[in-house]
C-alpha cells in the first residue's frame, strides 16, 4: 500500500465524478485501479462520502480509517484459509478414490486377470453353489471365476474337495466360439435361459454365451457381467412390437 | 451511470471475483452503516466490531444479491440483523421498534436514533454537519448551486448543465471544487477524530 502523498487535482476531480457515476469507462478503470492502492485517495473518498451524507441529510457516524483495513484483512484471511483448505479437500478426494480403487478394482479385474479357467471338456453341466444371481451371464462369469480361482489357487486340490465335483479340463486355444467348451450351471434352467425372450434361437444363444466366456478367458471381460445374454428371434420381435403398439392404444 | 448503477457494477465485479471492488463499497458505506449500528449499540468500539461483522457477512452473502433492491437497503438489513444478534448474544434486549432504511436516511430520525450515542460523538456529528453548512453557505454562487443541485436535488451532471446553462465539464469541475472546499475544512476535524483510538 502506498504511503500518504499529496493528490493532484485531476485525480481528485475524477474521484468526485466517479462518486456520482459520471466518469467515462476508461477514466473509471484507471481511477479504480489507483483507488485500490492509494491510501490518500481512499481517505479522501471516505471523507467525501461523509460530506455527501451530511449534505443529503443522511445519518452518518464517522468510522475510523482502520475499519476498512480490518475488513480487508479479515476477508483476505478468509479467502486464504479457504484456499488452504482446498488442497486438503482435493487430497482427501484423491485418497478416497485410491481407497475405492484398492478395495473394488481387484474384484473387477478378476474378469480380466484371472488365470485360464477350466471347463468341462465335454460341455456337460458343471455344478456350482446355488447362491449365485439368477442373471444368465452373471451366473456364468461368477461361476467361471469361482471355479478358476479355486483351481488355480490350489491345483492339487482333488475334485472331491468341493461339494460339486468339477471336471478339470485345460482349455486349448480355440479359434471360434462354436468350438469353445461351454461352462453351464447345472442348477439353472437350460438354454434359452433369458426371461426376456424365451423363444430365442438356442444355437445362437449358446454361441453368444460361448463368445462371452471366450472373451473373458482372453482377458477382455466379454459382455458386461450383469447383462443377460439374449438372442432375439426377428419374427418374435415383430410380434412383440405389434402387441406393444396395441397395448398403448 | 447513476449512483445505484455504480453500486450494482461494483457488486457484479465482486460476484465475479474482484475483491477490491468490495473495498470501494466498504469505503462508501461505512459511515452510514456506522450510524445504523449506532442506533443499537452505544459503545463506539463495539459498533466498529459490528460494522466489520456486517461487511464480512455482506461479502459472504453477496452472491445471493440479485439487485432487486438497492445495495444500501440490502446492506442496511444485514447491519440491523447483525446488531440485533449481537445484542441478543450479549443478553441485551434489542429495540422492539424498527426503522426502514429509507426512514433512517433522514436527520430527524437519525438524531432521534442517536440519542443513545456518546456525547463526544454526538458533538462531533453536530460539528461536522455545522461545518458543512457553513462552508456551503460561503461558496461562490456557481459552486454552491452545482453542489446543491447534485447532492440535495440528486440531478445528473447533464441535468445540472441544462439548468445552469454550462458544459458538463464545467459542472464536473464546479462540483469537485465545492467538495474540495468542504473537504479542506472537514479534513482536520475528521482526521483528528479518526486517529483517536
Amino acid at each position: 500500500m502506498n504511503a500518504m502523498k499529496p493528490l493532484d487535482d485531476k485525480i481528485c476531480e475524477q474521484l468526485s465524478a466517479w462518486m456520482d457515476g459520471e466518469l467515462s469507462r476508461d477514466e473509471a478503470m484507471f481511477l479504480e485501479r489507483r483507488l485500490q492502492h492509494d491510501v490518500a485517495l481512499q481517505a479522501m473518498y471516505s471523507r467525501l462520502q461523509m460530506t455527501s451524507s451530511c449534505m443529503k441529510g443522511q445519518a452518518a457516524r464517522l468510522m475510523p480509517a482502520s475499519l476498512s483495513t480490518n475488513i480487508k484483512l479479515a476477508l483476505a484471511e478468509e479467502v486464504s484459509s479457504k484456499k488452504s483448505r482446498k488442497p486438503l479437500i482435493v487430497w482427501a478426494a484423491a485418497a478416497s478414490m485410491a481407497f475405492a480403487a484398492i478395495v473394488f478394482i481387484p474384484g473387477m479385474m478378476q474378469d480380466t486377470t484371472a488365470p485360464a479357467p477350466t471347463f468341462a471338456a465335454t460341455g456337460e453341466a458343471v455344478s456350482q453353489p446355488n447362491d449365485v444371481p439368477s442373471f444368465a451371464s452373471a451366473d456364468l462369469i461368477a461361476n467361471t471365476m469361482a471355479v478358476s480361482t479355486e483351481v488355480s489357487a490350489n491345483p492339487s486340490m482333488p475334485a472331491s474337495a468341493t461339494s460339486n465335483p468339477v471336471v478339470p479340463a485345460t482349455v486349448a486355444a480355440v479359434e471360434s466360439p462354436e468350438n469353445f467348451p461351454l461352462n453351464v450351471s447345472s442348477e439353472k434352467k437350460s438354454w434359452p435361459r433369458s426371461a426376456v425372450n424365451a423363444n430365442s434361437d438356442p444355437a445362437l444363444e449358446a454361441y453368444l454365451v460361448r463368445h462371452n466366456q471366450m472373451m473373458a478367458q482372453d482377458g477382455m471381460g466379454g459382455f458386461v457381467p450383469y447383462v443377460d445374454v439374449v438372442a432375439q428371434d426377428s419374427e418374435q420381435v415383430e410380434k412383440d412390437a405389434i402387441g406393444n403398439a396395441g397395448d398403448n392404444k | 451511470m447513476g449512483e445505484n448503477e455504480l453500486d450494482l457494477e461494483l457488486v457484479k465485479r465482486v460476484q465475479s471475483g474482484d475483491k477490491t471492488a468490495f473495498d470501494m463499497l466498504v469505503l462508501k458505506y461505512q459511515h452510514r452503516i456506522g450510524a445504523v449500528i449506532g442506533r443499537f449499540v452505544h459503545d463506539y468500539a463495539e459498533s466498529q466490531d459490528i460494522a466489520q461483522e456486517t461487511f464480512i457477512r455482506a461479502y459472504r452473502a453477496l452472491n445471493n444479491f440479485r439487485g432487486d433492491a438497492q445495495f444500501y437497503t440490502w446492506l442496511y438489513r444485514i447491519a440491523v440483523n447483525t446488531a440485533k444478534n449481537h445484542l441478543v448474544s450479549m443478553k441485551r434486549r434489542p429495540p422492539t421498534s424498527d426503522v426502514d432504511a429509507d426512514d433512517a436516511e433522514h436527520f430527524d430520525g437519525a438524531y432521534r436514533m442517536h440519542d443513545s450515542d456518546t456525547p463526544e460523538h454526538e458533538l462531533l456529528r453536530e460539528e461536522i454537519a455545522r461545518t458543512v453548512s457553513e462552508v456551503v453557505a460561503e461558496l461562490p454562487e456557481e459552486l454552491r448551486q452545482a453542489i446543491t443541485l447534485r447532492e440535495m436535488e440528486g440531478l445528473s451532471y447533464e441535468e445540472i448543465s441544462e439548468t445552469m446553462d454550462c458544459p458538463i465539464g464545467t459542472v464536473r469541475s464546479r462540483i469537485f471544487r465545492a467538495r474540495e472546499a468542504i473537504d479542506s475544512r472537514l479534513r482536520p476535524l475528521m482526521d483528528s477524530e479518526r486517529v483517536r483510538p
